[in-house]
């Protein structure tokens, strides 16, 4: 009776052993990849803040200026603003402007070059395909 | 089968006893620490460093009104020794004399020689490529760490206000300081990104970008020695640009030290000259001791002892307070004040907060420079803006308050998410004359300030030509020019702040130098850039006459 006692117990605390071990490995291993996670948030974050760094220099307002003057852009002026109501009338004026301008531009320069020039490189795309 | 069972002995059985206790115990002990190792929490494994690691911090970002990016941290490597694990020491420091000339050979000896310390810090804050360099030395020793590395992509735009931080990325001047004060920094190993939440200023980038434009333009334009300006929110006291030029690189603090690179906003005291009018005339309509319309006769100069006090452009003529004020005359100004007395004077510039320091979270605001002696001679010139030298700042503080409809503002650089109302310092009468009066200045044909007209935008404003004072007296072709300006005038929600420095006259400026004709347009020209980025709109009327012009 003891001895079945002993026996039992001898295979409980062997096979616990076997058990403490193969979890305190799995744990181990769990742990590095945990470390291994945090690692890589850790440098993901640093990306993150030198993108937002360069992002930032990027759009800083002095490059920015100077790149839409280049554009031919600037501030807004007062007559810019145009009420909802009076969109309708102005975009059809400044369409209205528009297509008698380029009548008027057709009609004094003659031709417009560019615009054949880009017609006979499409015409020689469609031929080569 | 019957034998003998030998009766144990009592030495046997004491014996057995022991036996099974013990190894019971040791049972129990195993079963005990099985529990215990699959029950109770692991507590966290550190790597316990073995060198004596400097402290760094972690800051927070800076935001500006809008949610751009001014200020942030970013992981730099660092490059250390561990002094003990050095093999060759005349190695080490030549290899790393050759990749950082800029090394101090000397102080290198010094500390990497000491065999007693694990910890010496060589060079912060290296490049990546620099830091592969060292690297690909191979030296045993050496080693790297990441730190975290304050950098500034809106740049030298808002170095006066920033302040900067030292190696550590402690803060060391301006808002930096403020942050380490107030908000809190961390102390870190490594560079883990900060928790604390982001810091907002009140400064817009983009307002912020057109006022440096402007007023660098006009600093060569009028070949100025310096110029500087603000735009504030006349009811929060929020400052949505703050600019003084030459600016400053918050990455090289060491400029800041150098002569002419104060803030001249803040740190400098000046006689601002005739846009103390605004005081003077606000003081007297609130004491009531004077109405708009009420007529001085300033045809006579006015003498004190040696001292007279004459007009630029005399008007010959009895002038309104309203015509004083248009013509800018300082006869009429001191009459003003003399009247209301020199005790009310005071009272009131000390109540706008003009006789005392100041602070903003960007750092100290400079004490006035106030007379000794406050007689009728001082009532009178500080009635026209000389013999009182304050900041900018303090001066834009007290105009904001007498346009916002008599409430006190606190001056911020940080964005304040409820309008807070001050306390009441002037009647909403005076600040209505007052309104009425600095938009007059702008649309009268005789007014000092027509040039600082945008159509729509309704600007009212008030210039101020203050000669600098230099050896034996005042210099009269060295003056500081201003014009303090407000807009929308029915409603007044911006207040622009506009000085040049020592502006040289020129044939736009029909060979004057007073600020009607180069501080006010420049303010114009200001307006005209910011009020689309600040959302205000301009006016029907205005607008469509714009459009017919055009």
């Amino acid at each position: 009776m003891l001895r079945l006692l002993s026996v039992a117990a001898m295979a409980l605390t062997i096979a616990s052993a076997f058990g403490l071990y193969q979890t305190k490995y799995d744990t181990r291993q769990l742990e590095a990849k945990l470390q291994a996670g945090e690692r890589s948030i850790e440098k993901m974050e640093g990306d993150i803040a030198v993108l937002r760094a360069e992002k930032a220099y990027l759009a800083r307002p002095e490059r920015i200026e100077a790149l839409a003057k280049r554009q031919g852009l600037g501030p807004i002026a007062g007559h810019q603003y145009v009420l909802p109501g009076e969109l309708q009338a102005k975009v059809q004026a400044s369409q209205h402007e528009a297509a008698s301008q380029k009548a008027e531009k057709a009609s004094v320069r003659g031709p417009d070059h560019i615009e054949a020039l880009l017609r006979q490189q499409d015409s020689l795309a469609g031929e080569t395909r | 089968m019957s034998r003998a069972v030998p009766v144990p002995s009592i030495g046997l059985y004491l014996r057995g006893l022991i036996v099974g206790v013990a190894v019971a115990g040791l049972f129990a002990a195993v079963g005990v620490q099985l529990v215990r190792l699959s029950l109770v929490a692991r507590t966290e494994i550190r790597v316990a460093s073995a060198e004596p690691i400097g402290r760094v911090f972690s800051r927070p970002d800076i935001l500006d009104r809008g949610g751009r990016l001014v200020a942030t941290d970013v992981a730099v490597p660092s490059l250390y020794a561990d002094p003990a694990m050095i093999i060759d020491l005349d190695e080490v420091i030549e290899k790393l004399m050759r990749t950082f000339p800029d090394l101090d050979a000397a102080e290198l000896r010094k500390s990497l020689g000491d065999h007693t310390r694990r910890f010496a810090w060589i060079k912060r804050g290296l490049a990546p490529r620099q830091a592969q360099r060292v690297h690909d030395l191979g030296l045993p020793g050496l080693a790297f760490r990441q730190e975290p590395k304050r950098v500034y992509p809106a740049g030298a735009l808002l170095g006066h206000l920033i302040g900067y931080v030292n190696v550590d990325n402690k803060g060391a001047g301006g808002l930096e300081r403020y942050i380490d004060d107030n908000l809190g920094i961390e102390s870190v190993l490594g560079a883990a990104p900060s928790r604390i939440p982001p810091v907002a200023l009140s400064i817009d980038l983009g307002v912020q970008q057109g006022l440096a434009a402007e007023l660098k333009e006009a600093l060569t334009r009028y070949q100025a020695s310096g110029a500087a300006g603000l735009v504030m929110d006349v009811t929060t006291g929020e400052l949505v640009a703050a600019v003084s030029l030459p600016e400053l690189d918050p990455e090289k603090p060491v400029e800041a030290q150098a002569d002419g690179r104060e803030n001249r906003l803040s740190t400098g005291v000046y006689e601002l000259g005739s846009i103390f009018k605004i005081l003077t005339v606000a003081m007297a309509l609130d004491g009531k001791t004077t109405t708009l319309d009420k007529i001085y006769d300033v045809r006579q100069p006015m003498t004190f002892g040696q001292h007279t006090i004459n007009d630029l452009h005399p008007a010959g003529r009895p002038l309104s307070v309203r015509d004083v004020f248009i013509h800018s005359s300082n006869v009429g100004a001191g009459m003003i004040a003399l009247e209301a007395g020199s005790a009310r004077q005071m009272g009131f510039l000390s109540r706008l907060g003009l006789l005392s320091g100041a602070r903003t979270e960007a750092g100290p605001v400079a004490a006035p420079i106030v007379p000794k002696r406050w007689g009728e001679l001082e009532t009178v010139t500080i009635a026209y803006g000389h013999g009182l030298a304050t900041t900018p700042v303090h001066f834009s503080a007290a105009v904001a308050a007498l346009l916002n409809g008599g409430s006190r503002v606190t001056p911020t650089v940080l964005a304040r998410r409820t309008g807070i109302v001050g306390e009441r310092l002037v009647s909403a009468e005076t600040s209505a004359g007052i309104r009425e009066l600095l938009r007059l200045n702008v649309t009268s044909p005789h007014g000092t300030g027509r040039r600082a007209d945008v159509a729509g935008y309704r600007v009212g404003g008030k210039t101020g030509t203050a000669e600098i004072p230099g050896k034996g007296g005042y210099q009269r072709k060295a003056v500081i020019s201003s014009f303090v300006a407000a807009f929308p005038m029915d409603a007044p929600r911006f207040l622009t702040f506009v000085s040049l420095f020592e502006p040289r006259a020129s044939e736009e400026t029909k060979g004057q130098i007073t600020a009607g004709l180069n501080a006010a347009p420049v303010t114009g020209r200001l307006i005209a850039r910011i009020a689309p980025l600040l959302d205000v709109l301009p006016e029907r009327a205005t607008q469509e006459a714009a459009s017919r012009a055009n």
